[in-house]
């Protein structure tokens, strides 16, 4: 080992960069503005939801207008991850076999890439639900310009993407936050402790260190 | 109980369309620019501005004639209605005591998902106002005593009004009378809508008419199955990860010995 | 209508004919319903399937102008097979009168009745008058018409009619008409069943019956088959006119048409000088002691008539002779009317409450008369084709010289006044609202300017002034100077029902000056008592305004509502209700009795047609068709002009060569405008392959007449939008025509832009096995409203041929030949 200050484990390593931060934080907020409009409009019960926006009917404008930066940060989220989303190894199902090492592997799991396996699967799962709720979201929009049975159709699969992201948005943002501590700085500043590296991405840390060479 | 309902003796209607104008009358509702498709049929549809209009119709009679059907169309004004169901804003589909469903286009925000979930496609959307609106049983009438304009109207007796009980009945004896394929249509399905008709073509015969309209499948698993999943899924979510932390807490990463002299 | 609305679910069987009455008389359905829910047939005859059609138990189309063959058919079923009612036939109808041996039908006489001369072309005669010496009854020495009984004399009118109508079998009447035979004996069938004495058939009839050159007649052989099946005066029965205004009845009773004066009395002749030479030309007279002779009466009707137009300023001779005569031999009607303004004779014109420029047959010629005029008044609710005629299409307005005025006037909900329904009710409507702007009512008008007549006339004299200064003028309370302050539509009623101008002394009872007439059995012939109009006596009596009645009871069971509103004449609800009963008294159908004779409370039910013991009684009674001078109603009719029994001829323009009846082609007496070789707009294209395709007029239930009032509504436009034209899918498919394409429609007179409607409803005809087509358009829709910046030619009548019935001179615009063409009028 060359230099013992950077390779303390204090060392703050950029995992991500700008764009990929900018892109996820608009992804977020959308997701979030639309979630919290989207159980507004969809239970009524949750009328407070319409009165904090000021009504229903501005409701469906945040409602609205949140979609379509959805849609867009979406794009390039699904672009942006394209490689390292979709890229799946040995390692990965062994990484999955034990739940990550979350549940009842004991935290003994192979090292990851820049993607742990469960953050590959998030990301497929995003993928597809942003797909299926930017078509559905967008034809219960416009309805006119498709056929009834599609929209008739797009509000229960609407429905069927938010009981699936409803959970899945909950622990991806835990895991992000208190279930991994020192997670969030990836999205905040963009730099991690070297530590938090060597424990989350282990085989990524060392193809970086080996590229710093 | 005062249930009402209204019974459209279609063998009686000569489709002379005083109902159409009295509609237009009593709710201060605008003509519209048409033009003629070569049918007596105007405004082609049910409008924003048009909540009911005869369906005029020829059918072969099997004979070498011709039958001219007239369809009075309106809202069904159902029990169960699927427009209600949908509707995201409380109180703004509302149902009467008499059984009347009413848009309070104060409320209406334009999703428009009332006219998508309608079995019987009847609310409309204005462009304008991006509100939508329909037919309201002339509720305002009835709760004052008065029968809806279109009722009142009628020259022959083909629309009838009154206590849904003794509609039903008349419509059965009426359909009786007729005999052949005359039929009831409108008091079984929907939880028994408050708009009947008696036919004297089979259901199917008739354009824009649901042989057996219900509320859709999609709509039932949206309300009644994906709408409890998904705050199951948020509540589930929410413990699952309380549970996690409490029980196993967080992955925090491991210092080596070297790190404590890093600074 | 001989009966009323309500009387319609009384019947048994409703033909409705020459008439759309679903879609233009709406709430006539209402006791249709009713009808047909009791069990009640329902019969529509109609070239085109029809809203009317769509609610019958049989439907028969039938080409137009044909009817009277169709009826015909029916008369010929009802003798072959015995179907008529006998005892009332025999009874109440002149079946029984022997009539002149010299008379011949056309059968034996080229297809006309003796006595005809005129031009002989080879389509028969033309311009042809009447000599009705041979159409006449024979005379016992005492002058009563010689009877037989048994009506099996050769001479009388029963077995006449028989012969008559045998020619009109089942393949005759088939071949002319287009109706399949099995459907003309099914509704000769069904029809005929209201022969039986407790059952009743009645017939709805409009314009498709009149609008002939044979219209007169076409109701005729209804009235014949009713008269057969003794169907008239009965619950359920009549021949009933269903009238196309709501007050198109009273403004008939009030003298509309050129010919009558109020309550049907004659117009007078220039060659009737007297009033009493007027008198005696027109009061009818009877030896039969048993016969009322009603119109015997026509003195003291007169005789009111002119005291309520001068009062007492003049005496009654002097008062007729201010009144208005015809020349002997000439004609004054719509056609000729305008004929003489299209030849620059008229100079100016009061169009009121009309538009002829959209409602006259050949209106383009209309439209040319128009621009000839010096002077054009216009008084309507909104402006018309007629008033901005110099503004349409194909005119050159600055070549025009015709001054315009529009005076704006009430509508109906503007004002305060009486309308009377067909059924004859005239019931009494008020004021909902102040008319807008300067509208005024039409009262308050015709007012304004009589007074500025009379101050011009007492200014400046000029051919009898009197006729205008010595009007009495009570339309309202006296201003100081004898003007009136207000037009007041009751003063107009009190006026029409008549007062006593002195103090009277009638069977006893002393009836003071100036109180109104009880009834018209009061009225004088001496002056002492003034009436506009006897039908309406009893309307306005001292008891109040009788049409303003509002009693919704019905003690009669059959819905007379003998308390709503008030009906002519006495409040009479069924015309001819003597003949609902039999010799005795006694209904033919007890369970529907119009009136019922009791030897102690004497007459029950409806006012009686005179209160008359019933025909047992002999002497004390009178026979019931109390109109007609020898009590009997007429099967054989000697009064009309084209012949005593209806006889069928083919409408002026028609689809085929030949009439198969006959070798005349056309009714012979009707006025032709038309001459051979002359290029006017009088012109005619018969069989000609220019102009193939059948087509008659009609209306819908969303407008009303031209639309002057119904296309400035935008809810009804909406449903209505623009001009079209019916036709079968075989047609179309010759034409290459689709439905909702634009299409032109063609006559020799002139052309109309309309939009296509392909429909099954028009079906071919097989007229002696040839296929002949139909079209239908409605005569709704002209370029002022809507779309006047298009001027596109888009009323029907510029289409129609100024041809009238000989007897009425009302057009024939419901039979007459056009092509159809694909894309827009030039």
């Amino acid at each position: 080992m060359n230099n013992r200050a950077k390779t303390s484990g204090h060392e703050l390593i950029e995992v991500t960069n700008t764009f990929e931060r900018l892109v996820h934080w608009l992804f977020a907020v959308s997701c979030i503005l639309l979630f919290i409009t989207g159980f507004g409009l969809m239970f009524q019960t949750l009328n407070m939801i319409a009165g904090f926006f000021g009504g229903y009917y501005p409701m469906k404008y945040v409602h609205n207008i949140s979609g379509l930066v959805f849609v867009a940060s979406g794009l390039f989220a699904v672009i942006v991850w394209f490689k390292e989303g979709t890229k799946f190894t040995v390692n990965d199902i062994e990484w999955l076999s034990r739940a990550g090492g979350y549940l009842w592997a004991n935290r003994i799991v192979p090292e990851s890439g820049r993607f742990n396996a469960g953050q590959k699967l998030y990301y497929l799962l995003k993928s597809v639900t942003w797909i299926l709720m930017s078509i559905t979201g967008l034809i219960i929009w416009f309805p006119f310009l498709f056929s009834r049975v599609m929209v008739s159709n797009s509000y229960w699969l609407h429905a069927l993407g938010v009981a699936v992201l409803a959970g899945s948005v909950i622990i991806h943002i835990f895991l992000g936050t208190f279930g991994n501590p020192g997670s969030v700085q990836s999205m905040l500043g963009g730099k991690c402790t070297r530590a938090w590296v060597r424990l989350q991405h282990g085989r990524w840390l060392r193809e970086y260190d080996s590229k710093q060479k | 109980m005062n249930e009402k309902a209204m019974l459209v003796d279609v063998s009686n209607c000569t489709g002379c369309r005083g109902c159409q104008v009295a509609c237009k009358s009593w709710n201060a509702l605008p003509a519209e620019q048409t033009r003629n498709h070569g049918s007596y049929q105007n405004p082609q549809g049910l409008s924003p501005y048009t909540y009911t209009l005869i369906r005029f119709q020829e059918v072969d009679d099997g004979r070498g004639g011709v039958k001219w059907l007239f369809r009075n169309d309106k809202c069904f004004h159902c029990t169960d209605p699927g427009c209600m169901k949908a509707c995201p804003v409380p109180g703004c589909i509302f149902k009467t005591p008499e059984g009347a469903v009413v848009i309070d286009p104060e409320k209406c925000i334009g999703c428009r998902y009332c006219y998508y979930t309608c079995p019987f496609n009847i609310p409309q959307y204005d462009e304008q106002t991006e509100k939508m609106s329909k037919c309201t049983l002339c509720h305002d009438r009835v709760a004052n005593g008065l029968i809806p304009a279109c009722a009142k109207t009628c020259p022959t007796g083909a629309i009838l009004f009154g206590n849904r009980e003794d509609m039903i009945n008349k419509a059965y004896s009426r359909a009786q009378e007729l005999g052949g394929t005359a039929s009831v249509y409108g008091d079984r399905f929907l939880g028994g809508t408050h708009v009947m008709y008696v036919l004297t073509e089979p259901p199917g015969v008739y354009a824009k008419l649901p042989e057996n309209p219900q509320i859709s499948t999609g709509l039932v698993l949206w309300k009644e199955v994906l709408k409890p999943l998904s705050i199951a899924s948020l509540i589930g979510g929410i413990g699952a990860c309380f549970l996690y932390y409490i029980i196993k807490g967080p992955k925090r990463p491991e210092f080596e010995e070297g790190d404590k002299s890093g600074e | 209508m001989t009966n009323h609305w309500i009387d319609l679910r009384n019947s048994d069987c409703i033909m409705i004919m020459g008439s759309n009455a679903a879609e233009n008389h709406p709430i006539s359905f209402k006791w249709i319903t009713k009808a047909m829910e009791r069990g009640a047939t329902l019969i529509s005859v109609d070239p085109r399937f029809t809203r009317t059609s769509a609610k019958a138990d049989i439907y028969a189309p039938l080409r137009s102008g044909t009817d009277i063959a169709f009826l015909g058919g029916m008369v010929k079923y009802i003798l072959d097979k015995n179907l008529y009612f006998e005892e009332y036939t025999r009874e109440y109808t002149n079946a029984s009168f022997l009539i002149n041996p010299g008379f011949k039908l056309p059968a034996e006489n080229c297809g006309v009745f003796s006595g005809l001369k005129g031009t002989m072309t080879r389509e028969g005669y033309i311009n042809g008058k009447y000599d009705k010496t041979t159409w006449s009854f024979q005379k016992n020495p005492d002058g009563t018409p010689r009877k037989d009984k048994t009506l099996q004399h050769p001479d009388c009118v029963f077995q006449l009619l028989k012969k008559h109508f045998s020619r009109y079998s089942l393949d005759m009447v088939s071949d002319i008409t287009g109706t399949p035979k099995d459907r003309l004996e099914q509704i000769y069938r069904a029809y005929s069943a209201t022969g039986k004495p407790e059952k009743s058939g009645t017939v709805m009839y409009a314009m498709g019956w009149t609008q002939h050159t044979v219209g007169v007649q076409n109701i005729r052989t209804m009235a014949i088959i009713q008269l057969l099946l003794g169907n008239m005066g009965v619950a359920g029965g009549g021949v009933n006119a269903l009238r196309g205004e709501s007050n198109v009845q009273g403004s008939t009773d009030h003298c509309l048409l050129f010919h009558i004066l109020p309550g049907y009395l004659k117009a007078p002749r220039a060659s009737q000088p007297t009033l009493q030479s007027y008198n005696e030309k027109n009061t009818p007279e009877t030896s039969d002691p048993m016969s009322a002779n009603w119109w015997g009466n026509y003195p003291k009707y007169s005789a009111s008539l002119m005291r309520a137009h001068y009062g007492l300023n003049t005496n009654l001779e002097e008062a007729y002779s201010y009144t208005p005569k015809l020349d002997d031999g000439k004609n004054y009607s719509w056609l000729t009317i305008f004929d003489e303004m299209y030849k620059g004779t008229i100079k100016g014109f009061f169009a009121w409450g009309q538009n002829p420029a959209c409602s006259g047959a050949n209106a383009g010629k209309i439209r040319q008369g128009l621009a000839r005029l010096d002077w054009l008044v216009n008084v309507n609710i909104f402006d018309n084709e007629t008033g901005s005629f110099w503004n349409g299409p194909g005119m050159e307005p600055k070549e025009i010289e015709t001054e315009v005025f529009m005076l704006p006037c009430a509508a109906s909900f503007e004002k305060e006044g009486s309308i009377t329904n067909s059924g004859r009710w005239m019931q009494w409507r008020y004021k909902a609202t102040e008319p807008p702007g300067e509208a005024r009512p039409d009262g308050e008008i015709i007012t304004g300017l009589f007074y500025r007549l009379k101050a011009l006339y007492e200014e400046k004299g000029g051919k009898l002034p009197e006729a205008v200064t010595k009007l009495t003028w009570d339309y309202g309370f006296k201003l100081p100077g004898d003007k009136i302050r207000s037009f007041d539509a009751h003063f107009v009623a009190k006026e029409i029902n008549g007062y006593f101008l002195k103090d009277v002394q009638i069977k006893g009872k002393l009836y003071k000056k100036g109180t109104l007439v009880p009834g018209f059995a009061y009225l004088q012939d001496d002056g002492s008592t003034s009436s506009v109009n006897w039908l309406y006596c009893n309307s306005y009596t001292e008891e109040g305004n009788m049409a303003a009645r509002r009693d919704t009871s019905d003690p009669s069971g059959i819905g007379l509502y003998p308390r709503w509103s008030w009906c002519w004449p006495l409040n009479r609800r069924v015309l001819y209700n003597r003949a609902s009963v039999d010799k005795d008294g006694q209904p033919w159908a007890m369970k529907k009795p119009v009136i019922w004779w009791s030897s102690e409370t004497g007459w029950n039910g409806d006012v009686p047609d005179g209160g008359w013991k019933p025909l047992s009684a002999g002497s004390e009674s009178r026979y019931p068709f109390i109109m007609k001078p020898d009590g009997y109603a007429r099967i054989f009719g000697p009064g009309l002009t084209d012949g005593p029994f209806p006889e069928h001829y083919e409408p002026l323009e028609c689809p085929v060569e030949k009439n198969l009846m006959s070798k005349q082609l056309v009714n012979p007496v009707i006025k032709r405008w038309d001459k051979e070789g002359v290029p006017d707009l009088d012109l005619r294209a018969t069989f000609d392959s220019r102009y193939p395709i059948v087509c008659t007029t009609y209306r819908v239930s969303e407008h009303w007449q031209t639309g002057v009032m119904t296309r400035w509504q935008p809810w009804l436009l909406e449903l209505q939008p623009e001009m079209f034209v019916e036709m079968s899918h075989d047609l179309a498919d010759i034409r290459g025509i689709r439905n909702g394409d634009k299409v032109t429609v063609k006559s020799v007179r002139g052309e109309v832009a309309a939009v296509a409607i392909v429909t099954s409803r028009f079906k071919p005809f097989q007229i002696s096995r040839n296929t002949t087509h139909q079209v239908g358009i409605p005569w709704h829709y002209g370029w002022r409203q809507p779309d006047p910046e298009k001027k596109e030619m888009r009323s029907a009548n510029l289409l129609t041929p100024n041809i009238g019935d000989p007897n009425t001179m009302i057009p024939e615009s419901k039979a007459f030949m056009v092509d159809v063409v694909k894309g827009g009028a030039k």
